[in-house]
């Protein structure tokens, strides 16, 4: 470096290293990762990385003291703390809204045992059926769960039918819906009985009803029993609303359609009833 | 030859400090700018071709050692050092706050300079918001060194001055 230096020498000379720097600019930047200027940065980069590893390991206690101080309290300890905390929180995000939903149905399932004063246990939904021709789904509990053939089935809001085969370590559940499943229920208000059977996509259907019965719109519709042991269910688990009444051709009794409380296509978690709750053992109902 | 060697010394030290002690030392999120510190600072001892030339050298050495996008700082750098050291001697205050003055005025100008240029290649990622309050916060941050930084650039200088002394 010269000490005394002509203004047009000096102009040159910043020209030159403005040129270098631009140039060196252009250079990396149409080259990229793979450009030789990348090759020196990284050379660069693994030659200060260690020296700035050592020196951090010494300074960073320094260091936090000073961040620290300048953001007036513990504010950078608390940031770390709330990240980590953010990052595990976001994690369990969709584990814990899984295991909501399932606290609310389980919830849900034993406040109505409660109020029907029977026993549930609790059981997950693994699949649906695989035929076109049956409404069923598959859940996670077997024989060795104590589950039996024709073991009621609920959720919170009500029936969904009943256990049609029985595996070790699974069971298949007939829902209401089945054409094939019928099912012995009351209306609320009036308390005439029925026979509910499963009409797929479409409401419930109630026959036998009387034909002079007063149904009221939305009428509770709940499930009847005439006897220990005879019947699926255990009295008084709602199963749905009347949504319709049709006086059937001959007049010997009414059609009544129920909307079932249940929604069918998003059952996940469900109960079985006990057997000391519905009134007899499996057995003699075989 | 000796002042060059001398000169050299102080920047490769910037430049450590920067990369370790100073990059752990936030100030509400920034970081001071010890080469533009430097570069300022040499260039109010030592003239426009001198200080050119020492924000180039501090420049590239940042850019390559730290592998940022290489370049821009020597860019940003040469400019500083030049513009700092034409401009000193039309400035004729006494005041012994000059330095402090001049080092966060030209950090502040510079890390601009620095962002205008990152933003036209498509390398600034952040906002304008972002680049001004690092602007800000680390010309502030390079003022408060000033003090405890210039005195030794200062004494490089002159110790490494054979003939004259100059102070401002």
């Amino acid at each position: 470096m010269v000490t005394y230096q002509r203004p047009r020498s000096t102009r040159l000379l910043v020209l030159a290293l403005l040129v270098t720097s631009l140039v060196t600019i252009t250079v990396d930047f149409r080259s990229g990762e793979r450009g030789p200027l990348a090759a020196i940065g990284r050379f660069g980069a693994g030659v200060v990385a260690p020296l700035q590893e050592g020196v951090s390991a010494i300074v960073r206690p320094v260091g936090g003291f000073f961040s620290t101080l300048f953001r007036a309290g513990s504010l950078k300890e608390e940031n770390d703390a709330l990240r980590a905390q953010l990052e595990e929180l976001a994690g369990q995000l969709p584990y814990s809204a899984a295991l909501l939903r399932e606290n609310e149905a389980l919830r849900s399932l034993v406040e109505l045992g409660d109020r029907l004063q029977f026993d549930v246990m609790g059981a997950t939904v693994t699949s649906g059926g695989v035929s076109n021709f049956e409404w069923v789904v598959w859940i996670d509990r077997g024989s060795e769960d104590g589950v039996y053939l024709d073991q009621p089935v609920i959720t919170g809001s009500g029936a969904v039918g009943h256990v049609v085969k029985v595996t070790p370590s699974a069971a298949k559940v007939m829902l209401l819906i089945d054409p094939s499943s019928s099912i012995a229920v009351r209306l609320a208000s009036s308390g005439k009985t029925g026979v509910l059977v499963g009409q797929r996509e479409e409401d419930l259907r109630i026959d036998l009803i009387p034909p002079d019965t007063e149904v009221p719109a939305n009428e509770r519709v709940i499930t009847a029993t005439y006897g220990p042991g005879d019947s699926i269910f255990p009295p008084g688990v709602p199963v749905g609303e009347v949504s319709k009444v049709v006086p059937a051709e001959g007049g010997y009794e009414l059609q009544v359609y129920v909307r079932p409380s249940v929604d069918f296509s998003t059952l996940e978690f469900v109960g079985l009833i006990r057997p000391e709750s519905t009134g007899g053992p499996p057995g003699p109902r075989q | 030859m000796r002042r060059t060697i001398a000169w050299i010394a102080v920047v490769v030290t910037a430049l450590l400090l920067q990369s370790t002690i100073f990059s752990q030392i936030e100030l509400a999120g920034a970081r001071p700018e010890l080469l533009y510190l430097l570069t300022i600072g040499l260039a109010m001892l030592e003239g426009p071709s001198a200080g050119a030339i020492a924000g180039f050298t501090a420049g590239m050495a940042q850019d390559f050692l730290l592998n940022a996008p290489k370049g821009i700082t020597a860019l940003t750098l040469t400019l500083v050092g030049y513009v700092v050291g034409t401009v000193r001697p039309f400035i004729t205050t006494p005041s012994p706050l000059l330095p402090v003055l001049m080092v966060g005025g030209f950090t502040f100008g510079g890390v601009l300079f620095y962002g205008f240029v990152s933003f036209l290649l498509g390398q600034l990622t952040e906002g304008l918001v972002y680049l001004l309050r690092v602007a800000v916060l680390s010309a502030l941050y390079n003022a408060v060194l000033t003090p405890l930084f210039f005195p030794v650039l200062r004494r490089v200088a002159e110790a490494s001055r054979p003939h004259k002394v100059y102070r401002w």
